[in-house]
Formats: C-alpha cells, sequence, structure tokens
C-alpha cells in the first residue's frame, strides 16, 4: 500500500475523472438517440448544447483527471510517498482543476457556452467558460511541477540513480502535456478572454484555430501515453511475464515527445491560409510519430509470447491461449490494445495528405475517436481501475467483480462495434460529423445515411448500459468490497535485456529537440498568419 | 575451447530469437490489415 | 542499444510501408496536382458580402465546360442556393463566409474544405455523373447548422 495521503489525492483524482464519465456519457446516450431520430430534446436543452458537455467532460475531464490521478499512485508507488512540497502542490491542482470542471460544466448547462469542446472562433461563449478552462489547464500545470518535483528530489536523495520506469514515463508524459498546453493557453488568455469580455472587439480566427491544434494532436497523445504505460509495465507483471527492453520502452516515450506536438496542421490540412508544402512537412512529421507505436506493438507482442513461452506453450500461437483472458486487469486493457489495431490504421487514413478530403468531418473522424480514445484508452483505464480503486481505498478485487468488469468490457466492444463501426461507413458516404438530427429536406443520400445512425443508437445504448455497470462496480470496489491488500502491479525487466543508457534521462537534451522540431514547422506559417492575416472578427451566438 | 564457447552461444542465441516467430507473424498481420484499410480509402479516393 | 532482429525485420517494414504511403500522396499531390485546399487569398468578413465576386454570388460559365460558383457560405445556408450544371462540367467553387466558420462539403466526391472568415477557399470538381447533389456545410456553426445545405444540379 502507498502512503495513505498519497492514495486519497490520487482517489480525489480519479472520483471526479468518474463522475465525468457518468454524466458525459448520458449526454452521449441522448446524442446517439436524437440523431436516429428516435427521440426529440425538450425545448430547455439542445443537441450541441449535449454535445459540449460530452466533448468537454469525456475528451477534457475524464482523461485529464484520470490520467492525474493514476500518475500520483504510480510516483508514489515507484519512487516513494510523495514529499510535502510536490503533495502540496497536487493538492492546489486538484481544487483548481476541479473548480474550473464545475464552472465549465454550470455555464454549459446555462447555455451560455454552446461552442462545442474545441470553441472555434468566431463562436463566443461567455468569459466565464474560457476562465474554466483556464483553471483546469493551470491546475494541471501544477500538478506536472508537481510530479517533476518529486521526481527532481528522488533523483538528487538516490544519487542520480535511474529512474523507475513508470516514473520515467509520468514525467515524460507531463511534460508532453506541458508543451502542448502552452499553446491552449496563449489562445486562451491572449485572444479568448480579452475578446470575450469586450476589451478587443476582433479575434483573428486563423491563429487561434492553430494554437488550438499544436495542443490537439498531443492531446491525444497525453490520453495515449498512461494506457501505454500500463501496457508496458503493468500488463507484464498481470499476465506473469517481464518487461521487454527498459530502454525501447523509454525511447518511444522520448519518439512521442518529440513527434507528437509539431504535427498540428494535420487537423487544418483542408482550410485556407495555410500553404500547402507546411501542411505536407507536417504530414511527414506526423508519420514519424507512428515509428513508436510500430515499436510499443512489437514490445506487447513479444511480452505476451515471451510470458507463454515460460508458461509452457507450444506451436507459433499456443501463447495466445495461455493469457490470463479471465483476469479482468488484463483482459480490459488487451481488448483496448485489439481495438487500437483498426483505431491506428484510421489515425494513418485520417493523416495521409489528400486522404483527408474523403473523411474531414464527416462521421467517420467520431467513429474513429472513440476507437482511439474511447475504447483503447477508456479500456485500458477501465482495466487499471479495477485493480487501483481497491488498492488505494484498501478493499480487494473480487472474483465477481472481475467477471462483471469482463462482461463490462465485452459490452463496451460490442457496443463499440455498432456505434463506431456504423459511424465510419456512414462516414465514408459522407454524412458530417457534429450535426442534429436532419435529412436535409429528405435528400435521397441524407435518408441513406439514417439506418446507419439507427445502428449507432443501439452501439450507443449498449455503452450507456455499461457504463452504468461500471459505475456499480467502481463504487463497490471503492466503498464496499472486503478489506484487504491489494497488488500494485509493476513489472520487472528481463534479465537478458540491455541495459538503459543514460542519454534517455537526459531532459535537457530532448526538451530541447521538441523546441526544435516546433520551431521549423511552426515558426514560418505562424509569421505568414500574423504578416498577412485579414482583418479579424467579432463574436457571435448563434445558438 | 573459446570456438566451443562461441558456437555455443550462437546456437542459444538463434534459439532465442526463433522464440519470437509468433510476435512478428502477428506484427506482420497488424500491418497487413493497415496496409489494406489504407489501400481501400485510397480507392475510395481515386474513384470520386 | 540492443534491437531483437524480428524487431528490425518489422520496424523496416513499417518504414517502408509509410514512405511509401507518403511518396503516393506526395506525388499525387506535387505532381499530379492533387493538392488540399491551401488557397491564400484573404478578405475582410465584415465587407465580403458587399466585395466583388462575392457581391454577386452566381454560377457562370467561364469556359468550354468550364463554371465557376462564387459562394457566401452564412449561418445558416449558402447562396446561390440552387445551381444547374450540364454532365461532364468542371466547376471552380470559389467561398467564404461572413461570419463563422463552416464546411463546405459534397457527400460522395471529393470537394470538403473549411471556409474560414477572412479567407476565399476554392476547389474544383468535375461531375460526370448526373444528379442532384448535395452541398452541406459540416462544421458547427450554429443552432442551425443541421439545415446549412443548398443542391447542385448535374443535368445529363
Ligand atoms: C456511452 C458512451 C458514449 C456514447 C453513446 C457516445 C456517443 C457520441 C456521439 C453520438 C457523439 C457525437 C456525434 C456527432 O458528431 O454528432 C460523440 C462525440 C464525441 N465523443 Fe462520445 N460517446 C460515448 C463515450 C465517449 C467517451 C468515453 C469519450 C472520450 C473519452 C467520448 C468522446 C467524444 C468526443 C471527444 C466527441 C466529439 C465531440 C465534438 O465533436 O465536439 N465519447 N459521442
Ligand atoms: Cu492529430
Ligand atoms: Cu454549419
Amino acid at each position: 500500500m502507498i502512503d495513505k495521503r498519497d492514495a486519497k489525492l490520487s482517489l480525489f483524482f480519479l472520483s471526479i475523472s468518474f463522475l465525468a464519465l457518468f454524466i458525459g456519457a448520458i449526454a452521449g446516450l441522448l446524442q446517439t438517440l436524437v440523431r436516429s431520430g428516435t427521440i426529440e430534446l425538450p425545448l430547455s436543452i439542445g443537441y450541441y448544447q449535449l454535445l459540449t458537455a460530452h466533448g468537454v467532460l469525456l475528451a477534457l475531464i475524464f482523461t485529464t483527471f484520470f490520467i492525474v490521478g493514476f500518475l500520483y499512485a504510480g510516483i508514489s508507488k515507484t519512487m516513494g510517498a510523495l514529499y510535502d512540497v510536490p503533495r502540496r502542490t497536487g493538492w492546489l491542482g486538484f481544487v483548481m482543476m476541479t473548480f474550473g470542471t464545475i464552472l465549465a460544466t454550470i455555464f454549459i448547462l446555462l447555455n451560455k457556452a454552446t461552442v462545442l469542446y474545441t470553441f472555434y472562433a468566431p463562436l463566443q461563449a461567455s468569459p466565464w467558460f474560457y476562465v474554466a478552462l483556464v483553471h483546469v489547464v493551470v491546475g494541471s500545470w501544477l500538478c506536472a511541477f508537481s510530479m517533476w518535483n518529486q521526481y527532481y528530489i528522488w533523483k538528487k536523495k538516490t544519487n542520480n540513480k535511474l529512474s523507475p520506469l513508470f516514473s520515467y514515463m509520468a514525467v515524460m508524459t507531463m511534460a508532453l502535456w506541458f508543451i502542448a498546453t502552452l499553446g491552449v493557453a496563449a489562445t486562451i488568455l491572449l485572444q479568448f478572454i480579452p475578446w470575450s469580455i469586450g476589451w478587443v472587439d476582433k479575434i483573428d480566427i486563423l491563429i487561434s484555430r492553430t494554437l488550438f491544434w499544436y495542443f490537439g494532436h498531443p492531446l491525444v497523445y497525453f490520453w495515449l501515453l498512461p494506457a501505454y504505460m500500463c501496457w508496458y509495465v503493468v500488463i507484464p507483471k498481470i499476465i506473469g511475464g517481464k518487461i521487454f527492453s527498459d530502454a525501447l520502452a523509454r525511447l518511444a516515450f522520448v519518439l512521442f515527445l518529440l513527434f507528437s506536438i509539431p504535427v498540428g496542421f494535420h487537423h487544418q490540412l483542408l482550410e485556407p491560409g495555410i500553404s500547402h508544402s507546411w501542411k505536407f512537412f507536417q504530414v511527414v512529421l506526423t508519420f514519424m510519430v507512428i515509428v513508436p507505436s510500430l515499436m510499443t506493438a512489437f514490445s506487447m507482442f513479444a511480452v505476451f509470447e515471451t510470458a507463454g513461452r515460460k508458461k509452457g506453450a507450444r506451436g507459433l500461437f499456443g501463447w495466445v491461449k495461455v493469457l490470463p483472458w479471465k483476469d479482468v486487469r488484463f483482459f480490459a486493457p488487451m481488448m483496448g490494445m485489439l481495438i487500437f489495431v483498426p483505431a491506428g490504421a484510421g489515425g494513418i487514413i485520417n493523416a495521409s495528405h489528400q486522404l483527408n478530403q474523403v473523411i474531414h468531418n464527416t462521421l467517420w473522424v467520431t467513429g474513429h475517436f472513440h476507437l482511439t480514445v474511447a475504447s483503447t484508452v477508456a479500456l485500458t483505464f477501465f482495466g487499471i481501475a479495477y485493480w487501483l480503486v481497491p488498492y488505494l481505498s484498501g478493499r480487494t478485487l473480487t472474483p465477481q467483480m472481475n467477471k462483471l468488469g469482463i462482461i463490462q468490457t465485452i459490452m463496451w466492444t460490442i457496443g463499440m462495434a455498432f456505434m463506431s463501426g456504423a459511424m465510419h461507413v456512414v462516414g465514408l458516404f459522407g454524412a458530417p460529423r457534429r450535426t442534429a438530427y436532419t435529412t436535409y429536406s429528405d435528400h435521397p443520400q441524407a435518408l441513406d445515411w439514417v439506418p446507419y445512425q439507427a445502428a449507432m443508437a443501439i452501439g450507443g445504448t449498449i455503452l450507456f448500459l455499461a457504463i452504468l455497470l461500471l459505475i456499480y462496480i467502481i463504487g463497490y470496489l471503492a466503498f464496499k468490497a472486503p478489506i484487504g491488500e491489494m497488488d500494485f502491479p509493476l513489472g520487472e525487466v528481463e534479465e537478458k535485456a540491455t541495459s538503459t543508457p543514460i542519454i534517455l534521462e537526459n531532459w535537457k537534451l530532448w526538451v530541447g529537440i521538441s523546441a526544435a522540431l516546433i520551431f521549423i514547422a511552426y515558426t514560418l506559417p505562424f509569421w505568414h498568419m500574423i504578416e498577412h492575416g485579414p482583418p479579424g472578427s467579432p463574436g457571435y451566438k448563434f445558438w | 575451447m573459446a570456438q566451443l564457447q562461441r558456437k555455443t552461444n550462437k546456437k542459444v542465441k538463434v534459439k532465442k530469437e526463433n522464440e519470437l516467430l509468433g510476435t512478428l507473424l502477428s506484427v506482420m498481420g497488424v500491418g497487413l490489415f493497415i496496409v489494406l484499410s489504407w489501400g481501400a480509402v485510397y480507392l475510395l479516393y481515386l474513384s470520386r | 542499444m540492443h534491437m531483437h532482429k524480428y524487431e528490425k525485420i518489422w520496424l523496416w517494414s513499417g518504414a517502408v510501408c509509410l514512405t511509401v504511403f507518403l511518396l503516393i500522396v506526395g506525388v499525387s499531390a506535387y505532381a499530379m496536382g492533387n493538392q488540399p485546399p491551401s488557397h491564400m487569398e484573404t478578405i475582410d468578413p465584415k465587407e465580403a458580402a458587399v466585395t466583388a465576386p462575392f457581391d454577386k454570388p452566381r454560377m457562370t460559365k467561364v469556359g468550354d465546360q468550364e463554371y465557376e460558383a462564387i459562394m457566401l457560405a452564412q449561418a445558416f445556408t449558402f447562396t446561390p442556393s440552387k445551381m444547374t450544371v450540364p454532365k461532364g462540367s468542371t466547376v471552380h467553387f470559389k467561398v467564404t463566409s461572413t461570419d463563422v466558420v463552416h464546411g463546405f462539403q459534397i457527400p460522395s466526391t471529393n470537394v470538403n474544405m473549411m471556409v474560414t472568415p477572412g479567407y476565399v477557399s476554392k476547389i474544383s470538381y468535375t461531375f460526370e455523373e448526373p444528379g442532384k447533389y448535395l452541398i452541406l456545410c459540416n462544421e458547427y456553426c450554429g443552432v442551425g447548422h443541421q439545415v446549412m445545405a443548398v443542391t447542385l444540379e448535374v443535368m445529363s
């Protein structure tokens, strides 16, 4: 068991995370029902209001709170109890982030911020919505500072020993997050807040979009890296194996830091004002960030195969059978990994320059990130929560809850197959995302989409039931399960594996290269936007 | 003696490497899936 | 850093595939002119509706089987709202927005681009098949976003 005070901090983050997941899922269910034409919302709440709540609460709040809570638990486990300053900073971060979350939710529910979670200018929300987002971001920075501080003190006290793999990855994840959120903080503080208060009357749209997407792509890696941490560090232990290679795992994380940030233009491929050569350049960098994921795929299969062979599995694929399929701590993340195959393939398609014209802003994209963040990442997080929540609250994961967890995972996978599958197909037909129920005056093409939207609602309903089951399990594990000691599964490194080169812990070097790549990829096109930008836009409230 | 040592070492190594053949085939399967889906959407792009 | 032989094989095949993907899209973009829409021209969004050519949104014939569609995107419609061209025509769309960001998409074609206020967006497409094409907005622009669509009829 880790220090009680750290367990409490972690549990507080996890609680907000699951609360956000629950509310967000209600919105998600209603969205699928509306889009299928099954229900009409009462006048007091609109489709886009729900969609804003869903995006903010799930993409931004559920993920960030879960990640920070998980990282704190693992840091305290691998580097020892938090020192006073890092712990206090962590609580301050928690308070700020929670305050921001509540404020944002209130303004979304008041219908004063129906701008979706990407809040594209010149749609203009209440200034309080932007202030709320700043609190979430700055609060998360405090958590980043606190984790780095812990790492720094630990390094000093241990005379610069090689850091534990988990903590190294946590520091890297927060470094990526910090560099990325500088962009979104800049656009909110320098553009949105002064403009929504009325201190300035115009906003430069392209600059705000560019700063947003400078943040928006590494955001998805901020979700993914903690899932990778579970795969690299936790899963080997659960399946009775060893970490394939400490050095290669760290190298993968370095590559994520370097290549996941200077690539935001792949979200802006179809917009004017950015020259096609800079777009193509960032597309090439985007392809570089696929490499560490290819490395991860190999590592994972290698861990499975090696562990299986040690258990006596024979033949080419005998090791598949001896994996602990009945252990939800393995099963949920494993389904997440398998789903990452189509999710990753979709991502490569999305980033492929002109192929983006086929799928941009269609439901394909929504289908895609329900595979990445809402399945790969979410299922891995669920798999973590099944042991982390009882671990932190001094209880145990009972066989019965384990079984319910497996059922939950299966329901999620089936629900997602319906919802995301239908979204992918109908997206290729051209059905737009972020659009309430419509048949465009009974245009035959739009009428063809309706059956797929019904399939989405079937999937959405299954997913919602799965969320109810999840909340029940998590609640039981936190408050009802038998008292006991759980294990925090942490893998050890294969003895034969090569030692880890110290250069991988040279933060100045990696942050320096990351900054250099960002400068190369962004300076000139950004300068062009400023120099040759059109007159700005006033705010609009079209909802 | 040294030569013998090298020989056995080599043998052990070869055996160890072969242990991951299932892994190689699995990731290659993943790769094939990626190539096929990419190709399918590219053909859709060309046909439009 | 030691790497397993099979991992090297895997990473090299991966790298080759990714390079091939990039070569395909790169050649298509740079040698065959299939660049994603990246027009650089700017315009004052407040004045767009009274600035030529957007003061007279229309479809005009500019050549043999060639048309130009000057269009305005405004919450929640496009102008002009009805257009017709004969089969086999190439249409050059030139679109700008007077208010918020809109999308411009014709399902089952490769016509798909963003319309950002302050910028002029351009895209061309040759309509080989007759039919009533839907032009819709695919970026959230407000409560009426789901009704923002017009049609383009391609006559046989
Ligand atoms: C009960 C489970 C869920 C259901 C039924 C559901 C359903 C939906 C639907 C129908 C949409 C909008 C489609 C449109 O564009 O009109 C959507 C959007 C979205 N969902 Fe989910 N979803 C679920 C879970 C999740 C989870 C767990 C996450 C993330 C962790 C997530 C993240 C998102 C995001 C980021 C959007 C985009 C919002 C936007 O376009 O502004 N969803 N979801
Ligand atoms: Cu991206
Ligand atoms: Cu719209």
